[in-house]
């Protein structure tokens, strides 16, 4: 996980992320007024890259949206596994724009 | 005899940012701060960070996130303390975290202060001296 979080943490991921591929994910959204610009869910505070990385520490989504609404947000399967892809593809742009321009 | 009003807030009062991590807070660290989300106190699932950094000053919350970039332009001007925390395994920060709430166990304490727990390193910022000090551990 640290390694993920260490990557995230650095946001250079952010300039391999085109405009384009949000208009694939109705669910996700970028404002620089919400938490510092990171996608996040949209209607939530919800960072899609967190979702991620509690899919890769494999918590499920019922869990994750009970987790969520202890927090008073609301999110459904849809969202989060939306979150999901939409982080995959992004960080495999971010690998894929790192070794072209190496 | 009078009585002398007690003081609410003896506790640092914490808003935290909607965050799978931030879970451990109530768990780990209620006996030495008490912790609230974002929503809950803004009751807005999508309050801008300039709204959650309106509330905090105005009813005096402290502010935990984990996104350093979340609050950096809004900051100077507001006098309740940030703590921002590297996007890390819990394991890692929870124990600075409760350390750094030992050292500052009354809510004033952190009043005009930017903290940075990255990694092994705790950055402590006072943004009215602009004087830092770093702790490693």
């Amino acid at each position: 996980m640290s390694d993920y979080s260490q990557l995230l943490e650095s946001r250079e991921f952010l300039q391999f992320i085109p405009s384009s591929i949000l208009s694939k994910y109705k669910y996700i959204a970028i404002d620089p007024s919400i938490q510092g610009g990171m996608p996040h869910i949209k209607g939530t505070r919800v960072i899609v890259f967190d979702v991620f990385i509690a899919q890769m520490e494999k918590i499920s989504l019922n869990q994750l949206i009970m987790e969520y609404k202890n927090m008073g947000t609301t999110v459904t399967n849809n969202q989060l596994k939306e979150a999901f892809e939409f982080s995959l593809e992004a960080l495999s742009k971010f690998i894929h724009g790192k070794k072209a321009s190496k | 005899m009078e009585k002398k009003p007690q003081n609410k807030r003896r506790k640092p009062h914490f808003c935290y940012d909607v965050n799978l991590q931030f879970k451990y807070l109530n768990k780990e660290c209620n006996k030495l701060a008490t912790f609230t989300s974002s929503v809950t106190l803004l009751k807005n699932e999508e309050a801008s960070d300039r709204d959650i950094l309106d509330y905090c000053c105005k009813h005096d919350y402290h502010i935990i996130t984990h996104n350093k970039h979340n609050f950096k332009d809004y900051q100077n001007d507001s006098k309740v303390g940030i703590v921002y925390i590297g996007n890390q395994d819990p394991k890692y920060w929870l124990n600075k975290f409760k350390s750094l709430m030992r050292k500052y166990s009354d809510h004033q304490d952190l009043h005009y202060k930017t903290i940075n727990i990255v990694g092994n390193v705790i950055e402590e910022i006072d943004r009215i001296i602009g004087d830092g000090s770093q702790i490693a551990s």
